[in-house]
């Protein structure tokens, strides 16, 4: 009996894709993302947006960049579908000399 | 006899409600009307499912990142790559991309050794 | 007949029991007898064993399944840590997250080096291989905050659907620039107990035309965070400022927050966990104050305070004259939430979370994942009150316990 109902959804809605191509796909998508990422990205040198004299500082230290669903994937089970999303998270380093305000 | 013909009904609802096993995994979530639902899967199921799917996703994304050598520039490095993946009932495709609620149910979090 | 009926009990009989929270925990009742009910202080426990049972199967299926999962161990980048969520139905029935909704408990995994316990480190980055010196004025000019921001435009350009660099840019520095007067103040915050904030982040959503939105609207191509972490000279000694006179109000704002959350009853669990981080949404209000937002959605950005571990500070609360706090809701009305109020929302939140982590598993040797975070999601209602969210709230405070992972 349960696979008349699942029959039944591959007559529903189009934009799922099976799940077998989901590894993938979205190795792909992750590898075109990055290509498009340039080494110009780091040629501006960083500074705080706000000092303290010379004690504290607040500094940009992490970005991440989270993209849209691209595709959504059969799980061929009561017409759920897996849909992934990507995130990169770049980070850098502290200035020489400068540290995480952490008490000690 | 008759009553034979009444247990067939009965047997398809229960077979349309997710596995109630006495071991069965609730899933939470909301239906089409913004309004909480819930189903019971079977946790084997599950596993059968997605286990060797984030098994196969781990291993493509790994090699994938691996094969790039862009991601060791300065000062801005990559520190880490995230793939997650949402259970979706119905979504909307709207300017050529599927709308991005929240996140999801299982997020992978990849870094470098 | 019989045959039926006893078909429909015994297809009822199967149907699993879902573990389900105290409704006091959803709700926004604060009072001091709902609370002590909901933990079990002078009440029979069973409803929490049930609870506690049900979170524990949860979490031992999501734990076996991972260890299923192969290894990467020749590979330079590798699955490090994997994230999933709890989520709380309406009636409060506790199940893994689905389709749509808050998510009210998100865990993560972390893989664990041969065996050992894992560290996950931030590291303080001392190394000479640091950034290159920077701006030594205190207050980043406007054509060295626009070189700031060029990078991340432009990278989210390359990377995404967004058309218009022009929209994007001026949306970008705009916030950049409101976040540069609001640290200022921030600065100025003085220490008040165990709690300091250590980071700020903005959180938006980037339409396909480049604008800034709420992030959980719908249609947006690009979710961007940007993180503002607070550093220290690495030389100078740490000179924790003191209470002065004329404080701003949202340095006060601040201080309170960290001074309140002083108020947290328990902090450490023999299996190793630890709340000591909480993030907090906020906006501002018309005059530039700072309110404390209801849902992250609409917060303009959100604070990370840090518990010290050990309170060598021996501080006493000074008193700070800080009356309450602005709660403001998406439609930019707001309320006014008293000292003692909020206090009391923290303690609620903070033993709600103490549940989850007192009965989080301790720490098996042979696993390949161990749970090291649990992050729990409440909503702020509009009358003061708080609960855990139910998947169809909005969340607006989080407090995360933590073990063998330094912040």
């Amino acid at each position: 009996m349960k696979y008349f109902f699942v029959g039944l959804l591959f007559l529903s809605k189009a934009h799922a894709i099976g799940l077998q191509r989901a590894p993938e796909m979205i190795a792909q998508q992750v590898a075109k993302k990055l290509a498009l990422v340039h080494e110009d990205l780091n040629t501006s040198k960083p500074s705080f947006i706000y000092r303290n004299e010379d004690e504290t500082a607040y500094y940009l230290k992490r970005i991440r960049l989270q993209y849209a669903p691209f595709v959504a994937f059969d799980l061929a089970f009561f017409e759920m579908k897996i849909v992934p999303f990507l995130e990169f998270r770049w980070t850098r380093k502290n200035p020489i000399g400068w540290v995480n305000y952490r008490r000690q | 006899m008759k009553y034979f013909f009444l247990l067939i009904p009965m047997a398809l609802i229960t077979a349309c409600q997710p596995n109630g096993g006495e071991n069965s995994i609730p899933v939470v979530g909301l239906n089409q009307n913004g309004k909480s639902q819930v189903q019971f899967v079977d946790p084997h199921f599950l596993g059968q499912k997605l286990t060797p799917l984030l098994t196969n996703i781990s291993d493509k994304v790994s090699s994938s990142l691996d094969a790039h050598e862009t991601l060791e520039s300065q000062p801005w490095e990559l520190s880490r790559v995230t793939v997650g993946l949402k259970l979706e009932t119905e979504f909307e495709v709207i300017d050529d991309v599927l709308e991005l609620e929240n996140e999801g149910d299982i997020e992978l979090r990849f870094q470098k050794r | 007949m019989k045959l039926l009926i006893s078909f429909l009990f015994l297809t009822q009989m199967a149907f699993a029991q879902m573990a389900k929270v105290p409704s006091e925990w959803i709700e926004s009742s604060s009072s001091s007898e709902a609370s002590r009910k909901s933990f079990g202080l002078n009440q029979g426990r069973g409803e929490l064993t049930s609870l506690q049972e049900g979170y524990q199967n949860l979490i031992g299926h999501k734990s076996g399944m991972l260890e299923e999962l192969s290894g990467d161990e020749e590979k330079k980048w590798y699955l490090q840590s994997i994230k999933t969520e709890l989520g709380i139905e309406a009636k409060g029935g506790l199940g893994i997250m689905g389709a749509g909704g808050e998510a009210a408990l998100e865990l993560i995994w972390i893989r664990k080096k041969n065996g050992a316990k894992s560290f996950v480190s931030f590291n303080n980055e001392i190394d000479d291989q640091g950034t290159e010196a920077i701006q030594i004025s205190s207050e980043m000019s406007p054509e060295a905050l626009k070189a700031e921001i060029e990078p991340i435009v432009d990278l989210a350009l390359k990377t995404s659907k967004i058309k218009k660099r022009s929209f994007l840019f001026k949306n970008l520095f705009n916030r950049a620039l409101e976040f540069q007067k609001t640290i200022a103040e921030l600065e100025n915050a003085p220490s008040m107990g165990p709690w300091y904030a250590y980071k700020y982040q903005m959180e938006l959503g980037v339409s396909v035309e480049g604008h800034i939105t709420p992030f959980l609207e719908v249609g947006n191509a690009l979710r961007l965070r940007m993180e503002w972490w607070k550093l220290k000279k690495k030389e100078v000694p740490l000179m924790l400022t003191q209470p002065t006179q004329n404080l701003s109000p949202n340095a006060k704002f601040v201080s309170a927050i960290a001074q309140d959350l002083s108020f947290i009853d328990q902090n450490y669990f023999q299996n190793g966990f630890q709340l000591n981080c909480m993030k907090v949404g906020v906006g501002t209000s018309v005059k530039g104050n700072l309110v404390i937002a209801k849902a992250q959605a609409n917060a303009k950005g959100s604070i990370f305070f840090l518990r010290h571990e050990e309170d060598v500070l021996n501080q006493k609360l000074f008193p700070l004259p800080f009356d309450g706090y602005s709660l403001q809701s998406k439609d930019q009305s707001t309320i006014e939430v008293g000292r003692h109020q909020f206090r009391q929302a923290i303690r609620k939140s903070s033993n709600i979370l103490s549940f989850f982590a007192r009965h989080a598993p301790e720490n098996e040797g042979d696993k390949k994942y161990e749970l090291n975070v649990i992050e729990a999601e409440f909503e702020l209602f509009m009358n003061g009150g708080i609960g855990l969210v139910t998947v169809e709230g909005n969340a607006g405070l989080t407090l995360f316990a933590t073990r063998n992972v330094i912040i």
